[in-house]
């Protein structure tokens, strides 16, 4: 084929280039991530190819090599694009998905804070009472059991935490998180309460359930990887704390163990959607 | 039969050799990048993806883990010999190294054979291979 055109060094040299871009331009975009970015290589990668065909042309050159560049851009333009928009699509759904899933359990928007600032006017200093029976009793046993057991757990080798799997001082709630779901997960407790979050994969948090601030659901970037411990911090200002979370396990059914002090678990109010406590 | 219709073939076994030997030297540096990330992070595993790369783009738009997060991480975990370790990061970095691995081999095949169906046996099943995996993994 073609026996007769000449060969071109220059539209050799561009199409090879056109040719390498647009494959890894092709072969990225079959990567979820990465390939939406295959995006930006596809198209320089189609327009050097097409270069490379219009110079053959030009020249009277071979032009075969050039046509299978221009071809395999061509295809990884079309599949990363279409990637590309269909993430964007996905972004806008997800989105609208959080913000049906924050309506549906009234978190305070700063919209919306006048309003509960009339109501708490209205009915007292909360909307939502903790279980009573333990508010501020246990607050000096509490403060021991932190200095005492608690902070060398945190500070000290993350092996040792395994310390308290059997330890009876602590309940251990295992929570199934279904695979492919928005499992949420929402803990009310008193100012000195603490707990330990056992859970490994990235997750999503809000803190203090929007009472204070507006509700951001950004992902968390940075708590992939090792275990993730969460203690509260300690305030003078008698305040009760309110966390959300959302675990979203991608590939699996994924366990999420919660520990809390065997003595003060009345204290805890802990409201699951989609997740299941197993344990 | 095969003869007849390779007559027909376009050959690119020239401009092909160039590029087999470019992908050859990409092959090889996304094998190691994992070392050099690791060694340039200090070790850090959590910093090691934001050194290279700008941020998973499927997280930043969803808020949705994307199904290769973790893998630079997996296969760095598999070059340690923590095969649990690496399945914890991601559970098909260790399939995904050694399809690298098998297609490092593979740009062998053009620099020892001349035939006129290497360049275009080669780019069929990098298309096929790529595909699969979307289709098997990252689906």
């Amino acid at each position: 084929m073609a026996d007769d055109l000449k060969d071109s060094g220059t539209v050799t040299a561009i199409s090879v280039v056109g040719f390498i871009f647009g494959i890894i331009g092709m072969l990225g975009s079959f990567i979820p991530c990465l390939g939406s970015l295959a995006f930006y290589i596809g198209i320089p990668a189609a327009i050097i190819s097409a270069l490379a065909l219009g110079i053959a042309y030009s020249q009277k050159a071979r032009k075969t090599f050039a046509i299978v560049a221009l071809t395999v851009s061509c295809i990884g333009v079309i599949i990363s694009g279409w990637q590309y928009f269909s993430i964007i699509a996905a972004g806008q759904k997800a989105k609208e998905k959080i913000e049906e899933m924050s309506r549906q359990y009234a978190q305070p928007q700063p919209q919306k804070r006048k309003q509960i600032m009339q109501q708490q006017e209205k009915s007292g200093p909360k909307i939502e009472q903790l279980p009573s029976d333990s508010s501020g009793k246990n607050q000096a046993e509490a403060r021991k059991l932190f200095y005492d057991a608690y902070l060398p757990l945190i500070t000290g080798p993350q092996k040792d935490i395994e310390k308290i799997h059997d330890d009876e001082k602590w309940i251990k709630k295992e929570i199934l998180l279904p695979r492919g779901t928005s499992n949420f997960m929402q803990i009310e407790m008193h100012q000195y309460d603490m707990y330990l979050l056992e859970y490994n994969k990235k997750y999503r948090q809000s803190k203090d359930c929007g009472k204070t601030m507006p509700v951001e659901w950004e992902p968390e970037k940075l708590v992939t990887g090792s275990g993730y411990w969460w203690i509260t911090t300690w305030e003078d200002e008698p305040v009760d704390f309110c966390y959300q979370y959302i675990f979203e396990p991608f590939y699996e059914d994924t366990k999420l163990r919660l520990y809390i002090p065997k003595d003060f678990q009345d204290d805890f109010k802990i409201t699951l959607k989609d997740a299941e406590v197993i344990n | 039969m095969i003869h007849i219709i390779g007559r027909y073939i376009p050959d690119i076994r020239r401009e092909y050799s160039i590029v087999n030997v470019v992908f050859l030297i990409l092959l090889l540096a996304m094998l190691v990048m994992p070392i050099l990330l690791r060694l340039w992070s200090g070790g850090n595993e959590q910093y090691i993806n934001s050194l290279l790369f700008p941020g998973c783009f499927v997280e930043q738009h969803t808020g949705h883990i994307c199904p290769s997060c973790g893998l630079t991480r997996s296969i760095l975990a598999l070059y340690e010999g923590d095969f649990s370790k690496s399945r914890f990061y991601h559970p098909y970095g260790f399939l995904i190294l050694l399809v690298f691995s098998g297609e490092l081999i593979l740009r062998l095949l053009p620099l020892i054979y001349k035939n006129i169906w290497i360049p275009w046996f080669d780019l069929s099943q990098m298309i096929l291979i790529g595909w699969l995996l979307k289709r098997c993994i990252f689906m």
